[in-house]
């Protein structure tokens, strides 16, 4: 994807034309086309407005919107998601963007308490139809504050989406289904899906949520991963290919719905799983996988269900001390090998 | 009565009888629906905390009586009041209390939660300070709609302890939000004080300092709540930007549950008679036989129709609650607890 980079966000298109953009770029253009598609959407953020544009996704977006449907706001996270709740509940339908998703837990209270439960206390009767866009920070020193994958926090919510966008092409399409969704939908976009580029097709189409996508069949394994979790995935299936083990890799895409029946039956084939997360191993994506599975049929698995993710501690800012915080490729292909039986 | 107690800048000014005989029709509907309340608590089968009005129906009667119908607003724990004042069904409130799915919140909210859209009650949150923020999207959603309506927040005193009622304060004065801000100032949070929560109790230089226009009054003057409520929602509507009410009135009743009643001979407060004497129902009746005895004749009237309707409302739910119950076969509710309500 180094192709040369579209230089304005959501440029206008024919249909099926594919011009190439960055991946934030790609996400301005699936707003503006959200936008353009429903009166009802509009968009607001710390900062939205700043020439950087959160990383390009909002850049010349108030421009081809008007200033009205997306503008800048103070920093008040709680009330600003508040602001979301209420709008959404007469029929609108608000993204606010987030740079780092360690700012919404100030607006915890909001998002668990009033977005997840409105619809609910109101026995069914309103909708909050209410996109947060919330990113993660990986690598550059971003330390403790600034590169939490926190997802499963949200996930762990009756009520609520929960969106981890897993590569470069369904991201945008994620992003239309999260506004287009009559519930309230975290997407939680991690930091180095910036750094890639490439074709776009326009119109965008909606990734429908709750719904797997297989990236590499295979029959010995199963390896369920997130976000950068699903290229180390790939890697890993390259490497153990070599090895005469046939991964497959699933890219779960929505964690809230989750797709059981997908993860299920690719484990109950292989009967051996692994699970490549972004957030903390503890109580999360892998423990939900061995709910699944040890409920379903707990004689599925031939072998233990290794869970990778980073370190049990807080990033460090240190690029030196940073190397051990992260799961590498060396040691997943090397924990799996051992797994299976086979020469690392 | 402390400093934060207004008398009346002036005698309100008497709007049209009919406006009087709803506005004490509201008030008694809210007194009868929450008396009766307490009497049904105690055969347990209303079940969860109940948060009585009795004695602030003033302030929730004078200012949605004086909104519009386009207009939407969101409460507190507190909502009962709030809810009727509105215009939300009392038939379905009352439902959803004894946990009908046939009650205006499907049974899911209960006391804390009652919800009309029809009416433009949006629901109510019971964390201190969390329906604030959302009456401010209520507002950017009017205010996009261009269709005149505005949004009315109500917390009680101790919701503005909240760090979202001062942020909500700044954003609906950045961005200029149809928004009013009504403070129902009891006193109390809990049974904690104001005095002993804020340093600088007066809100409405506080308000003030934040860009959001703020006036006091007395909430237990119904009459006067109505005539400055009406400004003030006419400004909001008017130049698009939010305003701040803070109504003086007195909790008559134990924080939660049925214990208090305005007739104990002590309540939460240190001056609790005087506060027993103010009360709004009271105040309205005696204001009204001075000032407009033709509308004074008609409220014993108002007082017997709005009786049997609730007689009524009760009877078809503990109708209803049994032929569920029927069914349901739940085991007869333990005895209460008088220390834990």
């Amino acid at each position: 994807m180094t192709a040369k980079e579209a230089t304005v966000t959501g440029q206008t298109a024919e249909n099926g034309v594919a011009p190439t953009m960055s991946f934030g770029h790609a996400m301005g253009a699936a707003l503006v086309q959200a936008m353009n598609e429903d009166p009802r959407v509009f968009a607001f953020g710390e900062g939205i407005n700043d020439r950087a544009g959160f990383f390009g996704s909002t850049e010349g977006v108030a421009a081809k919107v008007g200033a009205a449907r997306c503008f800048d706001v103070p920093n008040c996270e709680e009330t600003l998601v508040g602001m979301g709740v209420g709008a959404s509940l007469l029929g609108y339908r608000p993204v606010m963007v987030n740079l780092r998703i360690e700012f919404l837990l100030l607006a915890m209270n909001q998002i668990v308490n009033h977005a997840a439960k409105w619809p609910s206390m109101s026995g069914g009767r309103s909708k909050v139809p209410l996109t947060l866009r919330a990113m993660v920070g990986k690598h550059w020193g971003q330390a403790a504050q600034h590169s939490g994958a926190l997802y499963p926090l949200f996930a762990h919510v009756p009520g609520l989406e929960v969106v981890v966008p897993g590569s470069f092409e369904d991201a945008p399409g994620l992003l239309l289904s999260a506004i287009q969704s009559d519930r309230p939908t975290m997407i939680i976009e991690e930091k180095p899906l910036y750094e890639l580029s490439g074709p776009v097709t326009l119109p965008i189409k909606p990734v429908p949520f709750g719904r797997a996508r297989i990236v590499r069949p295979g029959k010995d394994l199963t390896i369920v991963a997130v976000a950068s979790g699903v290229e180390l995935a790939c890697q890993a299936a390259t490497a153990l290919a070599a090895r005469g083990v046939e991964a497959e890799v699933i890219d779960v895409r929505t964690i809230a719905p989750l797709d059981t029946d997908t993860i299920l039956s690719s484990i109950a084939r292989t009967r051996r799983a692994a699970v490549i997360d972004i957030a903390w191993p503890r109580f999360g994506l892998a423990g939900e996988v061995a709910r699944l599975v040890v409920t379903h049929d707990p004689g599925t698995l031939r072998g233990p269900l290794l869970a990778f993710g980073p370190r049990d501690a807080h990033a460090p800012a240190s690029v030196f001390l940073e190397q051990d915080h992260y799961p590498k490729l060396e040691r997943v292909v090397a924990e799996l090998s051992r797994a299976l039986g086979v020469a690392a | 009565m402390t400093d934060l107690r207004v008398e009346e800048r002036r005698p309100s000014a008497l709007p049209a009888p009919a406006v009087m005989t709803a506005l004490y029709e509201t008030m008694t509907l809210i007194r009868e629906v929450e008396e009766r309340l307490r009497v049904e608590y105690a055969g347990r089968n209303i079940r969860g905390p109940i948060h009585l009005s009795i004695g602030q129906e003033g302030v929730a009667a004078g200012v949605l009586l004086a909104a519009e119908p386009r207009d939407v607003c969101v409460s507190t724990h507190r909502n009962h009041a709030h809810y009727i004042a509105k215009g939300g069904s009392v038939e379905r409130m009352v439902q959803e209390l004894y946990g009908l799915t046939t009650g205006c919140s499907g049974g899911a909210g209960g006391s804390m939660h009652l919800f009309d859209d029809t009416v433009g009650m949006w629901g109510s949150s019971a964390i201190l300070g969390g329906s604030i923020p959302i009456a401010l999207g209520l507002a950017l959603a009017k205010k996009m709609e261009a269709d005149g309506g505005v949004a009315v927040a109500f917390s009680g005193d101790g919701g503005t302890d909240e760090g979202s009622f001062w942020e909500a304060l700044n954003l609906a004065a950045v961005l200029e939000l149809p928004v009013l801000f009504v403070v129902e100032q009891n006193e109390l949070s809990t049974n904690t004080p104001f005095s002993a929560r804020q340093a600088q109790r007066d809100l409405l230089r506080k308000a003030t300092a934040f860009g959001v226009p703020a006036e006091r009054t007395d909430g237990d003057d119904a009459l006067g709540v109505h005539e400055l409520a009406s400004e003030l929602l006419a400004a909001v509507r008017r130049d698009r930007r939010p305003r701040l009410l803070e109504a003086t009135t007195s909790r008559l009743c134990a924080h939660v549950g049925p214990a208090i009643s305005i007739d104990s001979p002590t309540g939460p407060y240190g001056d609790w008679s005087a506060r027993v004497a103010h009360e709004p129902l009271r105040r309205f009746r005696t204001r009204v036989e001075r000032d407009a005895p033709e509308v004074f004749k008609q409220l014993a009237a108002i007082e017997g129709g709005v009786k049997a309707r609730v007689d009524e409302v009760f009877r078809v739910a503990k109708l209803a609650f049994d032929d569920v119950n029927a069914v349901a076969g739940l085991k007869a509710p333990p005895p209460p607890n008088p220390d834990r309500v």
